[in-house]
């Protein structure tokens, strides 16, 4: 132990230095190659002063100073001593002349190539030159990241050497040499015949399904073959073109079984929705995340940071969770250091961010013919004079008839966004280190006025720093720590973007003018203050200052040679801190109306509604903090073939909400339990794993705290079978699971079973004033004290299977899921009991049935001549489908959600739109509105009473999360070119449009603009031929309600990403020392293929609010 | 090697420390919370809990909105809403039913009888001071006796209850009652209040129920009894309960009338002598002595109201555009023909069938042309149309019309005006008037300057018209009759109804009366439904000002009477709401309404 300490002080020290060094050396590297481009010169002189140096670094250092190639054989260097050295600006010769001064070793010059061997070599170097030949070269994977310890060997011979960190060999070819192997693990080995090429570079590629290849797992890692569960891994490489500072908006697609939908681009706010598998209830869906082993969001993950995703979707894989599983489960680990010299990666990009589907409305003129044409269609006047007309058409008189594009007005075409990381990861044999920082900054799409002293385009700055390092005490103790620490600023306009939209969307183009003739912000009383324009840059800003300390403490205990062999302890500690402020600065900006010139005076008149107000300011605290701990024993054993492992594990979290509101909020959030795991295979042939979980939840009474979750798993891989002789096949594994899982989530509610006094609820004002309010008590929740988790049960069928020499691979899934006792409020207790919707009980009701399948395919292959190629693609279906919800038999059967899915759209079924007096006065009686008119949507008649009213709704339609999510891409890579794409899609969802600018004068004419959509296909009985509705002079009844008309598919496919890249000038990199140098441009979202084509398919319903973002994105990889 | 050992016991230490699994560390139930028991023992908490009781009281000024809980105002013939939002929009178009009624009404007034039933339950079981307990529980009687009344009106028949019931009960036990039995379940609950308050408490506790509320609600419950809707109605003969019940008595009970009478004399005998008096402004001026009476909380002639504080939503919702308002609240063209001239004549006494008044030439109304001179207390200007020129007092208190003077604006509906639909947006007048009562003179919107305000539930002017009414058709226009209702013309400065009218003209002359003088206080909708006249007054087209067009003042064709809404009734289906849907659906033993 003793010593133990010691060596670890020096070692650790001697890390320091060489990591400053390292750094040091990394900004000069950085300097050098950013700004100089210098021509390559020789220098005949050296200076050099090291003491105890190798000689293998000094004559590196010699080969840096004169540019000289110096190459050595390491075996000659064996067993040389290190040397002390102080020599100034000494020419090349007696440099090296020093350097081998105290070993029988020599040199050769030819022209710029130093050899250094042996003396008692019989051959000179002249002669060793004539007879062998140097091969130099460069080995990588075939996105042309270099790849150290490759083992490169001359088939013929015994000699062989490794690639250095950068990739990068040098061989000496003895006569007789004619074939070089490489090989690394991982890789498959490649063997070229040399030919009189001097530079051999080499792309191996990866095995597909290394045998060793671990995945991630629940409180673990397993190998991927003995996996019998359900787990998907997404390569992160994938992940990271993808430039995106949200990571949900970069999976979806790119795993089997995962579901997403982005609904805004808001920076800040701009993360998609992640389910897995669907959702099988109406409480909380949302999968439960861990990073690093603790819960924690995914979002504010650095992309470039993580080193793992896994998806952990059966009951086999999330038992271990128990009570916090049903919803499946995504392990997010970030990166480690390994073992070696520092690596240096360095990671720019900068992105074009382009708005995609802004809503297109109608120009001022068409407004305002549309307003007349409202009014006709009542058989009322027009309001706007032929004159008003031409003057909104020719924009004569921009104050008292303006013609705005509002959206024009408020937003930018372009915006900006980058990323930066430089990372750097090593260690030795004690201490392995993995250090990140990096920088995200995402603009939003407002303009600015450069007049205000205040910027209010959104802005979103983040600052991730990561830290991991792992530290090994002894041979069997090691300890772990990892921080993370996340800074975001956010900076936005004093309006919400909801706000923002609102009034964007509520002003018509010749409602005011954007600024009056005197330069204020155009207004009249009926829309005071929601000026887009003036919303956007006139009414201060908010900032949001948002910082996350995650600190990670783990330590692990080998006891194999304490205890027995195969036993170890670990246990993790976790402190994770969020603190967020936002300060508000809101201004009441002036609102003035411009009436027009004093018919006298001549001067500009206006109206005055509202004053300018200072900046106001509000400052508003948010905090919470969690702890967790984790203690955990496992065994890993191997008795003859017979692999034997098994995992206990006990857990506990507390998370407290600082800023919360009530006492009763600030209660810590608690959770305990314990999970375990068993399993079992004989020669990796036949597979058996036994998980459970054992955890409480606060949420419930005593005695209903604990549950139990069990699952049982098995799997064969056919093809270790001894019968097994396909050479097509090289892996078939069949996979099965069943067991339990649960979800105590109920949003917002806590401590169920308890009945409770609301002590701050609405209460009366008394006295004579009438000022003075007197506080309220009420009955806030009924409690139930039978109250518990709702279960999942899950089965799974899987298979994997390889082909063609693993270069093909493909995984299906199939699950089917019922989930019993969903919490959800009774929904049977009539009204006039009295129980407000607040205070009716919970039980344990709901049932849903979830069931789909899911499949991931994969193919990498590399051709005879360096030409790589491979294929991904996934798909997941899950249909869900209400067993019972406890609703109270409706009046009709088809108006029962059960046999519906989860958020089953409910509507009319519209049969067109009806042509003319006779088809309404021949159609059943439609009530929704006092008068029907020929444009408006014909209805069908559900329950055949010859009436259209509340009853005549049924299921139409799909939710509004896709059922079917796929993706699809492929990349090509050769000669240290790369490219891309990655295709995504999603199916069986239903959008619809609707609100107040599709639906126009919804509020009543004049007021919100009118979708161009609509505009250019209503129906007028000029146009018998429209698809939109006749309009009238105020909201439709019969036409602005849900139903099949406004219904839409929400179907599509997008182009979610593509990248080029190159790697820069290898040879050029590897005399300026750097491993690599990549250059890629991507993009996201580049092109769609979908139905809606005004709104973007992903959107909430409605006709769209922040639009997302195209990206153009430029980007530098620098590897030391 | 023993250094290895000790380390393995501090880890495995620790490793315990940290995972053994405390049982009670999920225990951590919230120290400070309280059951409805415990609510019980204290006094200050009791007290709290009976503020929120109060809070269940509907907020009747929002005539817009479903939680306001009155969409009557807007479906009655005394105002037309601007937006098309409001459900009275809905029930004016007769495009409701079980499903889309909004069941506010039905659910905020059950969910009132269980606080008062838990109210109930508990509070004998605790020890404080026995004289407020005695004083709560009259209050909560009381509560219980506004919520059965105010969900009765509406529905009719209701399910009664007098105790609480769990979630877990057999829910079909409790069908509807029968009316007779609701009404006689809400009297004994006022008769019990009234036994347990004081008619009038210290300034202080205004807003808390007294025995003057309990009075005045029993007299209405009563009256309502007596009325054609509830009292032998055969339109509701075949309305019964599963078990055959009948819930509306079938046979007209004349003597009704006399209990409606009697409770209304005595409720007024009661309060008058409790200090309650018929206010008038200290000015005399007849019009303040109507408009204040909404405007100076709680004045000599308030029963119950309820505070709202310095209230902005009202004076938004009926303020003019020109003044920072939404102009939403239109009153109908029928209510502004409805008030009077000055001298008691009606101006108008039918509509040819283009829809042009016929007018009384004995009533002194010109229709057409423009004011020579203004009226005495700034009633009307120089320069207004005719039409608004010597009325009843009470019309201008009550309606914003177009060229009247407001807040130092002169009013301008038309087109292009001011506060005319022209200008764009949701917001205008959709009958060229807006509603002045309750709107105080000395609001300004735009500086965000508001003033206490308080609605009226109860009011003693109700109780003289209540008591004239029942006495009426009781008795027929005995003196008691005319005294109570010149009483009400007389503040208003309003001669005394002409003698010698028999019972048919004092009947229709009371109607009247309540329409003017009740206007736009929840009544004219419940008035017209329990008289049966709802199938005329609610029924095809209302009219307003020709709000479309118009350039000036002084612009004839926005005086044109034009029709703003076309509204459908059908009797008897609409005479009352449906039971929610949603009800009938959780408990099939809760029958519909007639016709729905």
């Amino acid at each position: 132990m003793y010593k133990t300490s010691i060596e670890f002080c020096r070692h650790w020290r001697q890390f320091t230095t060489k990591l400053l060094l390292t750094m040091k050396l990394v900004i000069a590297l950085l300097l050098c190659s950013l700004f100089q481009a210098k021509a390559v010169s020789y220098a005949q002189n050296v200076t050099i002063h090291v003491k105890n140096a190798s000689i293998a670094d000094v004559l590196e250092e010699i080969g840096q100073q004169t540019k000289y190639d110096v190459l050595f054989n390491n075996l000659h260097l064996k067993g040389t001593k290190p040397i002390n050295l102080s020599l100034d600006n000494v020419p090349l010769d007696q440099a090296l002349a020093a350097s081998l001064a105290n070993e029988s070793l020599t040199y050769e010059i030819n022209n710029s190539t130093v050899i250094v061997y042996r003396k008692e070599r019989t051959t000179t170097g002249k002669e060793l030159i004539q007879q062998t030949r140097i091969i130099t070269g460069t080995v990588s994977d075939t996105t042309q990241k270099p790849i150290p310890e490759v083992t490169v060997r001359i088939k013929e011979k015994e000699s062989q050497v490794k690639t250095d960190h950068q990739g990068r060999y040098q061989i000496i070819i003895p006569d007789g040499g004619l074939t070089l192997v490489f090989s690394a693990i991982g890789y498959r080995t490649q063997e070229i015949t040399l030919s009189n090429r001097n530079i051999v570079n080499v792309a191996l590629s990866e095995i597909v399904s290394n045998l060793d290849e671990v995945v991630v797992v629940g409180y673990g890692t397993q190998k991927k073959v003995t996996v019998t569960g359900a787990v998907s891994t997404v390569n992160m490489k994938s992940v990271q073109q993808a430039s995106t500072p949200s990571l949900s908006n970069a999976i979806g697609g790119k795993l089997p079984g995962i579901i997403t939908r982005q609904s805004s681009g808001e920076p800040g706010y701009d993360a998609a929705a992640v389910y897995i598998r669907g959702f099988g209830t109406w409480v909380t869906r949302a999968p439960l995340v861990l990073v690093d082993g603790v819960e924690r969001d995914m979002n504010q993950i650095n992309v470039q940071e993580i080193e793992s995703f896994s998806v952990l979707k059966d009951a086999s894989a999330t038992a271990v969770y128990g009570v916090r599983g049903a919803n499946g489960v995504i392990l997010i680990t970030t990166k480690h250091g390994v073992q070696g010299k520092p690596k240096v990666t360095f990671r720019a990009e900068n992105a074009v961010l382009h708005n995609l589907r802004l809503p297109e409305y109608i120009n001022g003129y068409e407004y305002a013919s549309l307003v007349n044409e409202a009014l006709k269609n009542v058989d009322l006047a027009p309001r706007y004079s032929e004159d008003d007309l031409q003057k909104f058409t020719d924009g004569s008189d921009p104050y008292l008839h303006p013609n705005v594009n509002w959206i024009d007005e408020i937003f930018k075409t372009n915006t900006s966004q980058s990323i930066h990381n430089l990372s750097v990861n090593g260690g030795n044999e004690f201490v392995r280190y993995y250090v990140n920082a990096g920088f995200t900054q995402q603009s939003g799409m407002y303009k600015e006025d450069h007049l205000n002293d205040f910027n209010s385009n959104p802005k979103v700055k983040r600052y991730n720093f990561r830290s991991n390092v792992d530290i090994d005490l002894s041979k069997s103790l090691s300890v772990s720590l990892g921080l993370g620490a996340i800074i975001q600023n956010g900076h936005y306009p004093g309006n919400s973007a909801p706000a923002i939209w609102d009034a964007l969307q509520k002003t018509s183009p010749i409602t005011f003018p954007v600024r009056n003739p005197d330069g204020s912000p155009g207004g009249v009383l009926a829309f005071l203050g929601s000026n887009p324009w003036a919303m956007v840059t006139q009414s201060g800003y908010e900032r949001q200052d948002r910082s996350t300390l995650q600190g990670t403490f783990s330590s692990r205990w080998d006891l194999s040679s304490l205890v027995t062999k195969g036993l170890s302890v670990r246990g993790l500690f976790s402190f994770d801190r969020y603190a967020a402020t936002h300060v508000i600065r809101h201004k009441d900006y002036a609102v003035k109306q411009y009436i027009g010139k004093d018919s006298n005076t001549q001067e500009d008149k206006y109206q005055v509604y509202r004053e300018e107000q200072p900046l106001g300011y509000a400052n508003n605290n948010y905090g919470n903090q969690a702890l967790y701990f984790e203690g955990a024993i496992n065994y890993d054993r191997d008795f003859d073939g017979h692999r034997l492992s098994g995992m206990f594990l006990a857990n506990r979290r507390e998370f407290i909400d600082l800023s919360a509101g009530t006492s009763i909020a600030n209660i810590p959030f608690r959770r305990q339990g314990f999970a375990g795991r068993i399993t079992y295979n004989y020669q990796e042939k036949y597979l058996l794993e036994v998980n459970a979980g054992y955890n409480g939840s606060e949420n419930f009474p005593k005695g209903k705290r604990y549950g139990f979750f069990p699952s049982i798993s098995a799997g064969w891989i056919v093809s270790n079978e001894a019968f097994w002789k396909s050479t097509i096949i090289d892996n078939l594994k069949l996979r099965g699971s069943y067991g339990k899982v649960g979800n105590d989530a109920v949003s917002g509610s806590r401590f169920l079973y308890l009945s409770t006094v609301n002590r701050a609820t609405t209460g009366y004002r008394f006295g004579e004033s009438g000022q003075n309010y007197y506080n309220g008590f009420s009955e806030s929740q009924t409690g139930y004290n039978g109250l518990t988790w709702e279960t999942a049960l899950k089965a799974n069928i899987g298979l994997d299977i390889n082909l063609f020499h693993n270069s093909l691979t493909l995984q299906i899934d199939a699950f089917n899921e019922s989930r019993d006792g969903i919490l959800i409020q009774r929904q049977q207790i009539p009204n006039f009991a009295g129980y407000p919707a607040s205070v009716i009980p919970y039980g344990n009701l709901g049932k849903v049935k979830n069931k789909g399948i899911e499949s991931q395919l994969e193919y990498k292959h590399t051709t005879a001549n360096g030409i790589y190629y491979s294929f991904q693609g996934t798909f997941s279906f899950a249909h869900n489908t209400i067993v019972y919800n406890d609703q109270a038999p409706p009046l009709f059967d088809y108006l029962r959600e059960a046999g519906h899915p989860i958020d089953q759209p409910f509507g009319y079924v519209a049969l067109g739109l009806f042509q003319n007096e006779a088809e309404i006065a021949n159609s059943p009686k439609q009530e929704l509105a006092d008068k029907v008119r020929p444009g408006d949507i014909k209805y069908m008649d559900l329950n055949g009473d010859n009436v259209i009213n509340n009853y005549d709704r049924q299921a139409i339609g799909f939710p509004r999360t896709p059922e079917i999510m796929y993706g699809f891409g492929g990349t090509i890579a050769w000669k240290g070119f790369d490219v891309s794409v990655f295709f995504t899609g999603a199916a069986r969802s239903s959008f619809f449009l609707q609100g107040n600018v599709i639906w126009p004068f919804s509020d009543n004419l004049g007021s919100y603009n009118v979708m161009r959509e609509y505009y250019d296909n209503r129906w007028t009985p000029e146009n018998p031929q429209g698809t939109y509705p006749l309009l009238i002079n105020g909201t439709s009844p019969n036409n602005y309600v849900q139903s099949s008309f406004w219904m839409r598919n929400g179907s599509y496919i997008r182009l979610k990403n593509a990248e080029i890249g190159y790697n820069l000038l290898p040879n050029l990199m590897k005399k300026w020392k750097i491993g690599s140098t990549r250059l890629f441009i991507n993009g996201m979202n580049l092109a769609l293929w979908d139905h809606l084509k005004v709104v973007d398919p992903e959107s909430n319903n409605g006709t769209g609010l922040y639009p997302l973002q195209r990206s153009y994105n430029l980007g530098l990889q620098i590897n030391f | 090697m023993f250094r290895q050992s000790y380390f393995l016991f501090v880890y495995v230490g620790i490793m315990i420390l940290i995972a053994s699994c405390k049982k009670d560390y999920l225990d951590k139930t919230p120290d400070e919370d309280l059951s409805i028991e415990d609510v019980f023992e204290n006094r200050n908490y009791t007290e709290q809990y009976l503020n929120n009781i109060y809070s269940n009281l509907p907020q009747e000024q929002s005539f817009n909105e479903n939680w306001g809980r009155n969409p009557f105002v807007c479906a009655s013939d005394e105002m037309k809403i601007t937006w098309t939002y409001p459900f009275a929009q809905q029930m004016n178009a007769g495009a409701w039913n079980p499903v889309n009624t909004p069941s506010d009404i039905w659910n905020v007034n059950f969910q009132g009888i269980r606080k008062a039933n838990i109210f109930l339950e508990n509070i004998d079981q605790t020890n404080f001071d026995q004289a407020v307990k005695t004083q709560w529980k009259g209050e909560v009687y009381f509560l219980r006796a506004f919520f059965n009344f105010f969900t009765l009106r509406v529905y009719g028949p209701i399910p009664i209850l007098d105790h609480t019931i769990s979630t877990d009960e057999d829910f079909s036990v409790y069908a509807r009652k029968p009316l007779d039995e609701c009404i006689a379940f809400i009297v004994a609950d006022c008769d019990r209040a009234a036994e347990l308050l004081e008619v009038k408490l210290s300034a202080d506790l205004y807003g808390h129920a007294t025995k003057a509320a309990a009075l005045a609600l029993k007299a209405r419950c009563l009256l309502y009894a007596a009325s054609p809707l509830w009292n032998g109605n055969s339109d509701y003969a075949s309305v019964t309960n599963k078990d055959n019940t009948p819930l509306f008595p079938t046979s007209y009970d004349e003597t009704k009338w006399q209990q409606a009478a009697d409770a209304a004399k005595q409720a007024i005998d009661v309060v008058e002598g409790g200090g309650y008096a018929i206010f008038k402004d200290a000015s005399n001026n007849p019009v303040l002595n109507y408009q204040n009476v909404f405007l100076n909380t709680w004045n000599s002639e308030i029963l119950f109201a309820r505070n709202e504080g310095t209230y902005d939503f009202l004076e938004r919702l009926t303020t003019p555009t020109s003044l920072g308002g939404w102009s939403g609240y239109s009153p109908t063209q029928e209510l502004v023909d409805a008030y009077e001239m000055a001298n008691g004549e009606m101006p108008i006494t039918g509509y040819k069938s283009d829809g042009t008044p016929i007018i009384n030439p004995a009533s002194g109304y010109v229709e057409q042309g423009y004011a020579t001179t203004d009226g005495p207390y700034g009633t009307w200007l120089s320069g207004q149309r005719n039409m608004y020129v010597n009325r009843d007092p009470r019309f201008y208190a009550s309606i914003n019309y177009n060229g009247q003077k407001w807040r130092g604006a002169i009013l301008q509906f038309f087109l292009k005006g001011a506060d005319g639909k022209g200008k764009g947006g949701p917001d205008f007048s959709s009958s060229g008037y807006t509603m002045k009562k309750y709107s105080s003179p000395t609001v300004n919107i735009p500086q965000k300057k508001f003033v206490p305000f308080t609605w009226i539930y109860f009011r003693l002017g109700e109780l003289y018209l209540n008591y004239a009414e029942a006495l009426n058709e009781a008795q027929g226009p005995v003196s008691d009759v005319y005294q109570y209702v010149n009483a009400i013309r007389n503040r208003s400065g309003m001669p005394d109804l002409p003698s010698g009218l028999n019972k048919e003209d004092m009947q229709q002359r009371i109607r009247h009366e309540r329409r003017v003088e009740l206007a736009f206080e929840t009544h004219r909708y419940f008035d017209a439904h329990r008289w049966k006249i709802a199938e005329q007054t609610e029924s095809g087209a209302i009219h307003g000002m020709n709000i479309h067009e118009g350039t000036n003042l002084q612009d004839d064709i926005f005086y044109k009477r034009i029709v703003i809404d076309n509204r459908v009734f059908n009797a008897p289906k609409h005479y009352l709401w449906p039971i929610p849907q949603s009800e009938i659906d959780k408990n099939a033993f809760i029958v519909q309404n007639e016709g729905w």
